[in-house]
Formats: structure tokens, C-alpha cells, sequence
């Protein structure tokens, strides 16, 4: 649980770090006083008409500074960000939008994938549990608990250090004769195999 | 040289070809001959196009400008250093980078092939030098390196400065090496379906080279964000440019197929399904190098509009139809070995994981399409853009680093309910603390929120595994901890690398969090001595200095970093003009902390002086560039070949002895 | 030098394709048309693996105990039983343990016949009697 504790303080202190409201220090003298972050978001929701595939926030060419100008201008006048987007649209199209307008024809770009997605997580998961259903319904292959079966188990538990009919025996480090070198010895584990009278030491854990 | 370099790509070409016919024949009519004839040939076109590669190499030390490729990449001005970058610089070079990639890659994984591939192993060869035969008669007869020009010009064009970073000696090979990796599980899956096989043969060699290409792929396009983030100069990182999103879906498609691959391995189940989505992927990488060659979208990375496009589409069609089509005819061979136990198990959470995964895909790829779609029946012309992708990936990409945190904690065959919310108890209640603890701190953001939560949930619950497995590992061998921690995970390389990829995934989410939602940047025009503050730092602008170079003018300015009163540091970002390319390239100064990036670039240089600036705050952005080497040592963790136990085994204990002795018995009752 | 290169190049790779067709095949060489001979058991291996994963999970806490035992006796009993059908199919051998092993199944002269016959199979390409 310490080690919960460790990960979560710092994570912690890094978000401390950023909760911290940002200055809203004016960085344009020229133009009156907007809302820096408002006008930063909007410029990653325009696109510059001449680069191939930017917005104008990343664009350095003259047209888009040209264009973050005027969205800062209209901010400062006091235009919503609806107001300035409208605007742009009906200057240069609707293909100046970052992102197609969510209403008429353009609709049809947002739902297809979101119901195509929800779509099929439920089919999906629909799949599954039938699947999962029709397996659990399978006959487990019961095989008869033959006599000559009992040296094969034997060299079985022998190996994984299982001690007798697939208990565990005491922990040790016997190394089974074809053990790969450089392989654990599954046996080393023994001690952690229960048949339910010791405790499983994994589960302490809150 | 030139003609050296000419003469190696038909002998290539004709050798490949040759391989390609004489596999399949050979194992049609049961010619050992024709086979091993051809795998040779196979495994010469290595040694031919490295002649081949190596000429145009020279050539271009020698800046032999007669040859048109050296001539438009490269002039007298370029340092050496630079022609590793020329050589991939434009179509030409690249195709021949990618042949030679595909050929050394094939005669590895030929040479290679697990033992039990070796029946259908001709088959494969076939396959993949059916693609190889492809891009080398595309470079030969419509992109040759080696054409030569009417006449020799004194100098050449020069090579493009975009390409000088040393991100970009990097990049560009290994994204073009993953997207053609994916033909190796794809080749040996084919040739399992051609081969009639019903079984796994195929999953071993199908998961090493389905893991090589997704760490190729994976390291190209981190490798790219990073490029883009030091030069494009507007301090993103990733943009839903269309080129870009071609590679992502094939890296997609892969992280999907490595993981249900898993589930065959494991289990023999989802045989149809592995079939199919390496197909896709398959095609998907098709699709990238497709996009990358002249697609039909503009974009940054776009190497020209060319009639390459149309030869690789036409290719790309082949490369899904045939193969469906195989898929097809074998369907009724494919049966699973096993089915699923419970809806509570690692194969559900595996098959969520692929549903999520190729649905990020389709959203990419729709958003790519779309446009397209658009104009062609509604006559609208739109954009799809970053905004799109954020509001519908973005949940995706959450829901999957949630199911990331999830799966693991989920054993194979069937948990119980019980047993499934006792695992999660103690990564949910990091999780939930955390969220509580960002939003009493005063971040708001849901988003932001919920994506530090599940990148704290999917940590806390690896490292929970890992402490029981040592302290598990300790008392029973009284090894030290860490030692203890070693031998766990080198006794189960796959599972504990892949536990080191998840992580690095963490530390890429934490840097897109971080720098999505807490960036800060601003846009200022500061003359000398002038200052702008932005957070706790304050940058004042001492001067630029002009400095004249060969083949452009360089900006240098000086950017003193303040913090509390005090000097800190000294920046000094760059702007540089080529007048032969018409354009200016950037180079920001970053100062780069785990918990914060300082970024400065300036974006033009006024007459009078002063210097426009961009300067951003970007949180947390580090841990997206240090998750890359954590990524490698994950996938090299997670294939380094593990010796398998075997129990003292009375059969394979007989088989080696009668293969050793020949059949004849040695020793005696 | 480059006209040198080139016929250099072609001649290699004209040596290299014809070379297969020329030489006697050498029945002992693997050309990727047979199967190879000393495969390990993956079958085993894989439910080897399966239990030492499930042992993992188990120590993560991941499974109970009760369906934990459940699923290591079913995977232990299945690797009984292919131990089993693999002594069967392969009787005797050259190896000391193993011929312990197997006679405590089987009547000894019948291995030891089976055991003849392998590899008068090997030495020739007849098939065996049985």
C-alpha cells in the first residue's frame, strides 16, 4: 500500500503544479485586451487557406498572422467565439473550419463514427458473452482417472515439485533433472501452493 | 557508378522475380531444387541491392551531379553527414531504402523461420518476394535513382533544410522499415493459408516480426512527434495530418494484432480473426507508403503528387483483395482450437482491446476520408482537423488506457467477479485519489482529470504486480529484492516487457495531458531589451546576430530566462532563410525539465530588429520523449528468447536422441 | 570497375541458382519440403507454460484460490495424459531412464522389437511392417 501511496503523491504534485490559475498578462501591446487563451483555442480551430493541412496557430506564413489578428481584434470587441467562427465561415467557406460544423449535412461527419464506434463495443460485447456462453456450456473433457496414468503424474509433479497427487512440498531449491539452465525452477515456488490450510501470503494486500 | 548502381537493381529485380515464381512452382511441383535455388536467390538480392545501395551512396559523396537523384538533393555546400538523409530525400531513394529493407528483413526471417514454418517457409519467401518484385520495378522502371541527366550541372539544388535535424536521420528509416516490416507476419501468415494449415504454425514468427514492425513503427512515428515538436516551430507535436495518420493506423492495426496473436499462442483461439487483422494491417502499411507516395491529399510531408500514387493503389487493392480472398477459401480449415471461457477473462479483454483499437482506426481513417466523401456527394467543402480527432479519439484513447490497467489484472481463461474487484481495489483507490487530489488542487478539466487518474490506475497496478511476484520471489529463495525483481522478470520476458511498453505508454499519455490542457503560449514581437513573462519565467530578448552561411542566412538571437528575479539561463533559438528553397526553417530553443518544456522559436525577423517569438510552456512533454528508449527496452525485453522448460520428457527426450543417432539405436537394454 | 562489378554480380548470381539443380540432393539436408524430425514438444512446452502463468497470476493475486487449484489439477492431468500418448506412440529409445520407464508399462521384448524396427526405418526408406 506504501508504494499506492508513493505513486499517488507524485502524481500529486505534479498536478499541484498546474492548478495554478495561468497569468493573464496582455502579450500583444497593440491590440487591446483579450483573452490570450481563448484566442489561442480559436486559432486551433481555423485553418490557414493557403498551408496544406494547418491551422493558423501553427501557420507562420503572412495570411495567417493576418487572420489571428483579426480573431484577436474581435475578441477584444467582444465577439463569442460562435460569433467569430460564423464570421470566418461565411468569408472563406466552411472548409476554413478545423472541424465540420455539427449541425445539417456536416452532422453526418460526428455520428457516423461515434454510433459506428458505440455500435460495435455493444456488438462486441454481445459477441463475447455468447461466446462465452456457448463455452462454459461445452461438457469438460472428462478423461477416466486411469491407473497407468499415475507414474505420468508422477513425473509431472516430480518435475514441477509438486510433491504427491499435486500438493506442494516443502519449499527448496531441488532442481529437476532437465532443468534449462538459467531458468527458474518452477519448484522454488512450491511453498506458495496451497490446497487451502495455509494461507495464500498474496492476498494480505489491501 | 551510375551505371553499377543501374545494373545491380535489374540483377535485383530479376533475381527476386525469379524467387518469387520459382517458391511457389517449386513447392507446387515438389522441386527441392527450385525452392532452395530460390531461397538463394532471395538471400542474394540482399548482397546485390547492398551494392546497389552503396553506389548511390558514392555517388553521392562524389556529388556525381550527372545523375539527376544526386543533383536535387545534395550540392557542393551539403557536409557530408547529410547524404545518409539525401538518400531518402525524394522518391527514388526512398523506394530503394524500402527494397533493401524488405529484402534483408525477408532473408532474416527465411533464414530464421521456426521449425515448424518450414513446410509452408516457400510459400512465404514467394509472398514476400512477390512485394519485393513490386517495389523494385516501381523504382526501376518509374522512380530509377541511378537516371542520368542530359547534361552535368555545376552544382545541384541542395538538400531540403527540413531534412538537417537529426531527428530526420532517423525517422524517415524507421517508419519506412515498420510499414515494410508488416509484410513479415503477413507473409508467414499467407503462407500458412496457402499451405493448408489448420493450426499455430505461423503464431511464433507471426509475433516476433508482428512485434519488430510495431516497435519500428512505434519508434518512427514517436521519433516524428519529436522532429516536428524541435523544428516545424509551432510546438506540437502531432497534428491528424493525413500522412501522419497513415502511419498511425498500420501501427494500430499491429498493437491490435500483437495482442490477439498472444491469445492463439496461448489458447489456439481467434485463428480467423489473426488472419484478418494482419491482413489488414498489411494493407493499412500499403495505405501509409501509398499516402507517403503521391496520395491524393495535401499535406506536410507529402513528397509530390506523382503517378507513383496510382501504382501503389493499384498494388494496395491487390494487396487486401488476394489475400481476403485466400482467407476466404481456408475459412472452414480455421477452426478454433479452444473457445472462450468467460466474459471475465484476458481473450475478452484482448478482443475489447482490438475493438478499440481498429475503432480509433476507422475514426482516423474516416477522418481522412471524409473530405473526400464530402465534396464528391454533398458538394460541401470541409475540414477535418485536430478538433474532430480530440473530441471522438480522445475518448477512445481513454477508455484503452483504462482497459490497459484493466486487462492485465485479468488471468487467462476465466476471474471471478470477486476476485476481479479485489485486484482492482487498491490501482482504483490511487486512481480516485489522485482525480479527487488534481481537482481540490484546482484543475477542472475532465478530460485532464480522468487521464491522470487512469495513467496513476494502470501504474499503481503494475507495480502492485510486480512487488507481490519479487516479494513472492524473496521468500521463497531468499534472493535480495532487486535480484529477486531481475529473475522475475527474466523468467517471464514477455509478460514483464510488455508491463514496460504499458508504462511507456503511461509517460506518452502523461506528456499529451500535460502539454494538451496545461500548455501555455504566447505570441509576442519583442524589440531588443524588451521582455515578456509567461508563468513564473520571464524571457527578455538581448539582440539577434546575422550570420551569412553558403547556402542561407542565419538568425541567431538571444533570449535571457529569468525566474524569481534571477538569471537562469541563456536561450538562443534560430530562424534560418534558404533562398534556393524559398523558405525558412526554425530551430527552437528548448529547455527541457521532467516537469516542464521551456519552448522559444522565433517566427520572423522584423527589419528594425525585433524579433517575433512563440513562446510556450509545455508540462510535462519529456515524459513523452523518455517513453521511447523505455518502449525499446520493453520490446526487447519482451523478445528476448526464453528458454522454455520442458519436464523430464520421455518423448522429446526420444525424438533428439533418434535424430542425433540417425534412427540407429545406440546403447543398450 | 563498374562493368567488372556488374558481370561479377550477374555470374554470382547465376552460380547460386543453377548450383541446387546440380548438386545431388543430400537426403540428410533440410530443403524445407520435410518436416524437421527433432521438433520439441510444444504441446508440452505450452502446457508447461500454461501452469507456470497460472502459478504468476496466482501470486498476483489475480485468481482465487479455489479456481486456482481447479485450473492447475486440470492442466496437470492433461499433461499426464499427453505424457502418456506420447510414451505410446513412441516406445523405447536409447536412453537408460526412459527404458525403466516404459518397461514398467510394457513387456520388454515388445519394446525392444519396436525399438529394432525404428531404426531399420530410418536406414532405409522401407516401410515397417507393422
Amino acid at each position: 500500500m506504501s508504494i499506492a501511496l508513493a505513486i499517488s503523491v507524485s502524481f500529486l504534485w505534479v498536478g499541484v503544479a498546474y492548478g495554478q490559475n495561468p497569468d493573464p498578462g496582455s502579450a500583444d501591446p497593440r491590440i487591446p485586451a483579450y483573452d490570450q487563451e481563448e484566442a489561442q483555442s480559436i486559432d486551433g480551430m481555423l485553418m490557414c487557406p493557403v498551408c496544406p493541412a494547418e491551422t493558423i496557430g501553427q501557420a507562420q506564413v503572412e495570411i495567417s498572422r493576418q487572420m489571428r489578428r483579426l480573431v484577436r481584434e474581435k475578441l477584444s470587441q467582444g465577439d463569442s467565439r460562435q460569433e467569430i467562427l460564423d464570421f470566418f465561415q461565411d468569408r472563406y467557406g466552411t472548409d476554413i473550419l478545423a472541424a465540420p460544423p455539427k449541425s445539417g449535412v456536416n452532422l453526418v461527419a460526428w455520428v457516423v463514427p461515434v454510433l459506428g464506434m458505440l455500435g460495435a463495443l455493444v456488438a462486441g460485447l454481445l459477441v463475447i458473452r455468447s461466446m462465452a456462453r456457448k463455452g462454459a456450456g461445452e461438457a469438460v473433457n472428462e478423461t477416466a482417472m486411469d491407473e497407468d496414468l499415475a507414474p505420468y503424474l508422477e513425473m509431472i509433479d516430480r518435475d514441477l515439485g509438486l510433491g504427491d497427487a499435486g500438493v506442494p512440498g516443502p519449499p527448496g531449491n531441488r532442481q529437476p533433472p532437465d532443468n534449462v539452465a538459467g531458468v527458474e525452477p518452477v519448484g522454488n515456488t512450491g511453498s506458495e501452493l496451497a490446497t487451502g490450510d495455509t494461507e495464500s501470503p498474496e492476498q494480505d494486500v489491501k | 557508378m551510375a551505371d553499377l548502381g543501374a545494373i545491380s537493381l535489374w540483377i535485383a529485380l530479376a533475381l527476386s522475380s525469379y524467387a518469387a515464381i520459382g517458391s511457389f512452382l517449386g513447392k507446387a511441383r515438389g522441386s527441392v531444387e527450385l525452392v532452395v535455388s530460390s531461397r538463394r536467390a532471395a538471400y542474394l538480392a540482399v548482397l546485390v541491392l547492398f551494392v546497389c545501395t552503396l553506389s548511390l551512396v558514392i555517388l553521392f559523396i562524389n556529388r556525381d551531379f550527372e545523375v539527376a537523384y544526386v543533383a536535387r538533393h545534395s550540392d557542393l555546400a551539403m557536409a557530408d553527414r547529410f547524404t545518409w538523409v539525401a538518400f531518402y530525400a525524394g522518391n527514388e531513394g526512398s523506394l530503394l531504402y524500402i527494397a533493401f529493407a524488405l529484402a534483408a528483413m525477408s532473408a532474416l526471417a527465411i533464414w530464421r523461420a521456426p521449425s515448424n514454418t518450414l513446410d509452408t517457409l516457400p510459400y512465404t519467401t514467394g509472398v514476400l518476394m512477390v512485394v519485393l518484385v513490386f517495389f523494385l520495378a516501381v523504382t526501376g522502371f518509374m522512380a530509377n535513382p541511378f537516371d542520368k541527366l542530359p547534361f552535368v550541372p555545376p552544382d545541384g539544388d541542395g538538400i531540403n533544410p527540413l531534412l538537417t535535424h537529426f531527428g530526420m536521420f532517423i525517422h524517415p528509416p524507421m517508419l519506412m522499415a515498420g510499414l515494410i516490416c508488416a509484410s513479415m507476419p503477413f507473409a508467414f501468415a499467407m503462407g500458412s493459408l496457402l499451405g493448408g494449415k489448420t493450426g499455430d504454425e505461423w503464431v511464433d514468427a507471426g509475433r516476433l516480426w508482428g512485434i519488430i514492425a510495431w516497435a519500428l513503427l512505434a519508434a518512427g512515428l514517436l521519433l516524428g512527434s519529436w522532429w516536428a515538436y524541435t523544428i516545424l516551430g509551432w510546438g506540437g507535436f502531432w497534428f491528424w495530418d493525413p500522412v501522419e495518420n497513415a502511419a498511425l493506423m498500420p501501427w494500430l492495426g499491429l498493437t491490435a494484432f500483437i495482442h490477439s496473436i498472444m491469445v492463439q499462442k496461448r489458447r489456439g483461439m481467434f485463428r480467423m480473426w489473426n488472419i484478418v487483422l494482419v491482413n489488414v494491417a498489411f494493407g493499412l502499411a500499403l495505405y501509409g507508403m501509398f499516402m507517403n507516395r503521391g496520395g491524393p491529399v495535401p499535406s506536410v510531408h507529402s513528397f509530390g503528387a506523382s503517378n507513383l500514387g496510382w501504382v501503389f493503389l493499384a498494388f494496395l487493392a491487390v494487396g487486401v483483395l488476394i489475400p481476403f480472398a485466400l482467407f476466404f477459401w481456408r475459412f472452414p480449415l480455421l477452426k478454433s482450437a479452444q473457445t472462450l471461457d468467460s466474459m471475465l477473462s484476458r481473450e475478452a479483454a484482448f478482443l475489447v482491446n482490438n475493438l478499440l483499437l481498429l475503432g480509433i482506426a476507422f475514426v482516423t481513417l474516416w477522418g481522412s476520408v471524409y473530405p473526400l466523401i464530402s465534396r464528391l456527394v454533398a458538394g460541401e467543402e470541409i475540414t477535418i482537423a485536430r478538433p474532430f480527432y480530440d473530441q471522438v479519439n480522445g475518448p477512445l484513447f481513454l477508455a484503452l488506457l483504462l482497459l490497459m490497467g484493466v486487462g492485465p489484472l485479468l488471468p487467462w481463461r476465466r476471474a471471478t467477479a470477486a476476485s476481479l474487484k479485489r485486484a482492482l481495489l487498491a490501482p482504483g483507490s490511487v486512481a480516485l485519489g489522485l482525480s479527487a487530489a488534481l481537482l481540490v488542487a484546482g484543475i477542472h478539466q475532465p478530460y485532464a482529470l480522468i487521464g491522470f487518474g487512469l495513467g496513476a490506475f494502470v501504474t499503481t497496478g503494475i507495480f502492485i504486480e510486480w512487488w507481490r511476484g519479487t516479494r513472492s520471489r524473496h521468500r521463497s529463495t531468499g534472493d535480495a529484492y532487486p535480484i529477486a525483481f531481475l529473475r522475475l522478470l527474466a523468467a517471464n520476458r514477455p509478460r514483464y516487457g510488455g508491463y514496460i511498453v504499458h508504462l511507456s505508454v503511461v509517460m506518452v499519455a502523461l506528456g499529451v495531458v500535460g502539454t494538451s490542457f496545461f500548455n501555455e503560449q504566447r505570441d509576442v514581437v519583442l524589440g531588443p531589451g524588451e521582455s515578456v513573462q509567461i508563468n513564473d519565467y520571464e524571457l527578455r530578448y538581448v539582440g539577434t546576430v546575422e550570420r551569412q552561411k553558403s547556402n542561407r542566412t542565419e538568425f541567431v538571437s538571444t533570449v535571457e530566462v529569468y525566474r524569481d528575479g534571477k538569471l537562469r539561463y541563456i536561450l538562443q533559438p534560430q530562424r534560418a532563410f534558404y533562398p534556393s528553397f524559398n523558405m525558412a526553417a526554425t530551430r527552437a530553443a528548448i529547455r527541457s525539465t521532467p516537469v516542464e518544456d521551456l519552448f522559444v522559436v522565433p517566427s520572423e525577423n522584423l527589419p528594425d530588429g525585433s524579433v517575433g517569438f512563440r513562446v510556450l510552456v509545455n508540462p510535462l512533454i519529456w515524459w513523452m520523449w523518455v517513453a521511447g528508449p523505455v518502449m525499446i527496452l520493453g520490446t526487447v525485453v519482451a523478445l528476448w528468447p526464453q528458454p522454455v522448460r520442458t519436464t523430464a520428457p520421455a518423448s522429446s527426450r526420444v525424438a533428439r536422441t533418434l535424430a542425433r543417432a540417425g534412427g540407429s539405436t545406440t546403447g543398450a537394454l | 570497375m563498374a562493368i567488372l562489378l556488374s558481370v561479377v554480380l550477374i555470374v554470382l548470381s547465376a552460380c547460386v541458382v543453377v548450383y541446387p539443380f546440380l548438386r545431388r540432393r543430400n537426403p540428410a539436408a533440410d530443403d524445407g519440403l520435410t518436416h524437421d524430425a527433432g521438433a520439441t514438444d510444444r504441446e508440452m512446452e505450452s502446457l508447461l507454460e500454461d501452469m507456470r502463468i497460472l502459478r504468476l497470476d496466482h501470486q498476483s493475486g489475480n485468481i482465487p484460490d479455489g479456481l486456482y487449484e481447479e485450473q492447475l489439477q486440470a492442466y496437470r492431468l492433461q499433461a499426464a495424459i499427453h505424457l502418456r500418448r506420447q510414451a505410446q506412440a513412441q516406445p523405447g529409445g536409447a536412453d537408460r531412464e526412459l527404458e525403466q520407464e516404459v518397461l514398467m508399462l510394457r513387456l520388454s521384448s515388445q519394446a525392444q522389437d519396436l525399438v529394432e524396427s525404428e531404426g531399420a526405418i530410418s536406414d532405409s526408406n522401407e516401410d515397417p511392417e507393422t
